[in-house]
């Protein structure tokens, strides 16, 4: 590992020779002793927990009430009001609910995304870096292919393609990012092919899975899970963008962006509608990446985001 | 301090003539500290020497005793953590710890220069040889452009390196290790300096190159009329051409005397355990000796003898008392309570 | 050098082709088509049939393709069918529009990062660095539409510094720019910093300053120098980031870019212009893409010299 100044922390080499387990419970020491990674985590956990709370809502129709009923009488209440801790929307529809609703709609479809994108980079990444020849050049083509391309630009075509909603962004999510990922762990594996354990395992006649899953794996699950908090960031921010702008999630299903846009249109009466969720999807994005770059500097100060 | 001892407590150095022409540097008392998180320690303590003109002087020791700390101490480039406590470092009479930072950057490079270890990392990839020269020469005012590449053309041949005129707009990837630390030397000579410190310069290097930077170190001293510090671990290059010797062991010195003393008669324990584990003159067939145990950490120097938990020699004198640098006998000043006879069997 | 910049050309040329290929298919293959739209807004079945008939969308897929690859290198896409307005108009004029915005931004962008970045590496844990790096956090993590409406409620409303949206003269441009940039440039400050940092530790540094070289020189020479390398590698992701968020940027401004097009004819279903619109935008970005890669190679030496020797 090359040198790193002095305010990098040095974990990394503390962690070289320990296994995947200590590992784990290495990195949380760290991660302990990192102020803003640990406010990190604490948001994360805290938007994890939110969102467990706002699928149960959606998905379960008896619940559906807390963020569906509207009332005309009460229109943009003010945050603090009696009832509604938030406030209301120009429905008289509860703030809080819809905000806890949209983080578990945001929470479910960027967590999902994100796994989808792990999985198949890791896949693709190991293949290409292990095997090398030609597996390596087609996946390697693959990934120039499709990395240069905004996310964004992707996510209209296809909202063009299979109409507006959730469906559009998801899969544009699912096919940019894994290249990035992809391009990452090839560059690990094709490292870790080198090294003593690796050759050892290949001379002993060790079948290539069992040397990836038991041997490669456990050693870049640090930069699986730094890059998963950075993707999870991403598609919330992508995800936001695209349902305010109407092409994501369509009303009445509540998700963030469209609150912002929503409540954008009431600003002279009152701004609360868009500024909470705002700052919602601010707390979410700031809680991911500053546990991400904890992770990071734990696990891999070299790593880049994307 | 750790150890308990205040500086004035310690001994002080060893009565000194005022600074001759004759030697172009002079290090006096220096004390460097470095700050870790338990405290400040002294990584050169209490450091004195000279180098006399065209001479050139051997600082051994193995590493983590303090000799580059004491180099770049002289340069006024110690990293943000070490401090120069205490001490004068003479240059040409001129007492460089208390120059303004801009006046030392106009000594950087003109009146003293550097090489370092490590000639693959050196220098700056993005630069050609010629720019990374030139620029040197600009620094000082020395000269117009053209003349200042003219100059860098010349050097670069001086160094040995063929048609020096294309090799400078190269780039230092294009250049091999020896190439390097040949352009390492280019540099640092450019601008005549009274006084070369050369770090390790050939311990990143394959043997054969090693003795051909030697070789050109010794040449350009008797072209250039330079002093030269010559920073080791291994004896075996101070041997091939130091004039006089100096051995530093856990922050100080031990020993010092001129090549020829210290390869014939080694006082010190310490000098003579490092001579022991030469691989050249070790006899064949029986393992090489080493000097047992560790050069004791910064935070942990014992109050009497640093070389006394290690030393074959050890009195009881040595586990009461620090011994002072004595001057001993002709040239030689020696730090030791108990200095005995070396007889070195050679191998054949 | 030549033959590198030859050999990404072509490669450039070939991602269009696929990208052409996706766009158009994509895009033809949607449920339903500006008929249904037509439709809703004027009569029924019949005229529908007949306005298929006349915009050839009953003609077999790849001759389609072929028609509209060919129309579009001739210059004459077509009309766009819910306006009229015929498509080349549009795709100059939100082409220009875009490119003056996504030109801005980078601008800003690299204008402020790379200075920026250099300073808070150069006084390193001092209060500027400190701000600076707490800024750059901020900014990665307010969504850049929401910054965007917080932006223009405080200076197009309140205080009506610049106009709430559309496109227009430079005050047209200051806020949506500054929106698009914000992001990139917070990424691209850390990405300085930490690489300014990471070249003052090299061995290389200590050598100029054994030279006798001035602080301002190894800093702004030297390390800046050095340093540029990964943030202009960088650049191949920062584009299509920017790129990328014109899309929405472009919506909130109301500002007439391929962006805003774009969103617009996808609510509207009319393929012919967002096939257009989808291709000149990725023809954009491609092309930025293109441009960040040269820039790279420029740059190393190391690099320049190994696609030379290829």
């Amino acid at each position: 590992m090359a040198t790193r100044p002095a305010d990098v922390h040095t974990g990394g080499a503390a962690l070289a020779a320990s296994g995947a387990e200590g590992r784990l419970r290495d990195a949380f020491v760290l991660l302990w002793a990192n102020k803003v990674a640990l406010l990190g985590l604490v948001l994360t956990i805290l938007f994890l927990l939110i969102g467990m709370a706002g699928i149960v809502i959606l998905l379960h129709p008896g619940l559906h009430h807390l963020w569906e009923d509207q009332n005309l009488r009460a229109v943009l209440v003010t945050p603090g009001s009696e009832g509604h801790l938030l406030g209301t929307d120009n429905f008289g529809r509860d703030l809080l609910w819809r905000i806890v609703a949209a983080t578990g709609l945001s929470a479910l479809m960027a967590v999902g995304v994100t796994a989808f994108v792990i999985v198949v980079g890791l896949v693709m990444g190991s293949v290409a870096g292990f095997f090398g020849g030609r597996a390596d050049t087609g996946i390697t083509g693959l990934i120039d292919l499709t990395w240069g391309f905004p996310l964004l630009l992707v996510a209209v075509i296809f909202a063009g393609m299979v109409g507006k909603g959730l469906n559009a962004v998801v899969a544009a999510a699912a096919v940019i990012l894994w290249a990035g990922f992809a391009r990452i762990i090839r560059a690990q594996v094709k490292t870790l092919r080198e090294r003593e354990f690796v050759e050892a395992a290949r001379m002993l006649g060790t079948p290539a899975w069992k040397i990836l899953v038991r041997h490669m794996w456990p050693n870049v699950l640090g930069t699986v899970l730094v890059m998963a908090s950075y993707y999870v960031a991403i598609t919330i921010i992508v995800e936001a963008g695209f349902s305010f702008i109407g092409l994501g999630v369509q009303p009445p299903t509540p998700s963030l962006g469209g609150i912002i846009a929503e409540g954008r249109n009431f600003w002279s009466v009152s701004i609360w509608p868009s500024v909470i969720p705002g700052a919602t999807i601010a707390l979410i994005v700031l809680g991911l990446n500053s546990l991400g770059d904890g992770l990071r500097d734990i696990f891999d100060p070299r790593l880049r985001r994307f | 301090m750790e150890d308990g001892r205040t500086l004035q407590e310690q001994a002080g150095p060893p009565q000194r003539e005022p600074p001759v022409s004759g030697e172009p540097l002079v290090v006096e008392s220096l004390t460097t500290e470095i700050r870790r998180r338990r405290g400040s320690f002294a990584a050169v303590d209490n450091v004195s020497f000279s180098v006399r003109g065209s001479e050139i002087l051997g600082l051994v020791g193995e590493s983590g005793c303090g000799k580059t700390l004491t180099a770049l101490s002289i340069m006024r480039l110690l990293p943000e953590a070490a401090r120069i406590t205490s001490g004068r470092v003479l240059l040409g009479g001129r007492d460089l710890r208390g120059l303004r930072e801009a006046d030392m950057r106009g000594i950087r490079g003109k009146d003293v220069a550097m090489v370092f270890q490590e000639p693959m990392t050196s220098l700056d990839p993005s630069f050609t040889i010629g720019m990374q020269l030139i620029e040197t020469i600009r620094a000082h005012g020395a000269g117009t452009k053209r003349e200042a590449r003219d100059r860098s053309i010349e050097m670069l041949e001086n160094v040995g390196i063929p048609r020096a005129a294309t090799r400078l707009d190269d780039y230092p990837y294009q250049y091999s290790g020896g190439m390097r630390q040949r352009v390492m030397l280019a540099l640092a000579l450019l601008l005549e300096p009274a006084v070369l410190i050369a770090d390790e310069p050939t311990t990143a290097l394959d043997v054969t190159i090693q003795a051909q930077i030697l070789d050109l170190i010794l040449q350009l001293r008797d072209e250039h009329g330079m002093s030269v510090i010559l920073i080791t671990h291994d004896l075996g290059v101070v041997h091939e051409i130091a004039d006089r010797v100096a051995v530093m062991y856990a922050s100080e010195i031990v020993e010092t005397a001129t090549a020829g003393e210290i390869f014939r008669k080694p006082q010190h324990p310490y000098t003579q355990g490092l001579l022991r584990s030469l691989p050249e003159l070790a006899r064949r067939g029986t393992p090489l000796p080493v000097i047992e145990g560790r050069v004791p950490e910064l935070g942990a120097l014992p109050a009497s003898c640093r070389f006394g938990p290690r030393c074959p020699n050890r009195i009881t004198r040595c586990d009461d008392e620090h011994p002072t640098l004595e001057r001993a006998n002709g040239d030689r000043e020696l730090r030791c309570f108990n200095p005995t006879e070396f007889e070195l069997r050679l191998g054949h | 050098m030549t033959a590198y910049v030859l050999r990404r050309f072509v490669y450039a040329i070939f991602l269009l082709f696929i990208a052409s290929l996706f766009v158009f298919y994509g895009l033809r293959v949607a449920p339903g088509d500006v008929t249904d739209y037509i439709r809703t807004v004027t009569s029924g079945q019949e005229f529908g049939e007949t306005l298929r008939e006349q915009l050839g969308l009953n003609e077999p897929l790849p001759a389609q393709y072929f028609v509209f690859v060919k129309n579009y290198l001739s210059g004459d896409p077509g009309n766009s069918i819910i306006t009229g307005a015929p498509i080349t108009e549009i795709l100059k004029d939100s082409g220009v529009n875009t490119v003056k915005l996504g030109a801005s931004a980078i601008i800003i962008v690299y204008l402020l990062a790379i200075p920026l970045g250099l300073f808070a590496a150069w006084r390193r844990n001092s209060p500027q660095d400190q701000t600076i790096r707490f800024l750059a956090v901020l900014g990665m993590g307010v969504p850049n539409f929401f910054l965007a409406i917080l932006l223009i409620q405080l200076f197009a409303v309140k205080l009506g510094w610049f106009p709430v949206a559309g496109p227009g003269g430079l005050r047209h441009l200051v806020l949506p720019a500054v929106v698009l940039a914000l992001e990139s440039l917070a990424i691209n400050i850390r990405l300085m910093r930490s690489s300014v940092l990471e070249e003052a530790a090299k061995d290389y540094m200590r050598t100029l300053r054994a030279k006798g070289l001035r602080q301002r020189r190894i800093m702004w020479a030297h390390a800046l120098r050095n340093s540029l390398v990964p943030v202009v590698a960088f650049a191949g992701i920062v584009i299509p980031l920017i790129l990328g968020y014109t899309l929405i940027v472009e919506v909130i401004f109301r500002f007439q870019g391929i962006g805003f097009q774009l969103v617009e004819s996808i609510q509207n279903r009319d393929y012919a212009l967002a096939q257009s619109l989808a291709l000149l935008f990725t023809a954009v970005v491609i092309f930025s893409n293109f441009l960040a890669d040269i820039g790279h190679q420029l740059l190393d030496p190391r690099v320049r010299e190994r696609t030379v020797a290829r």
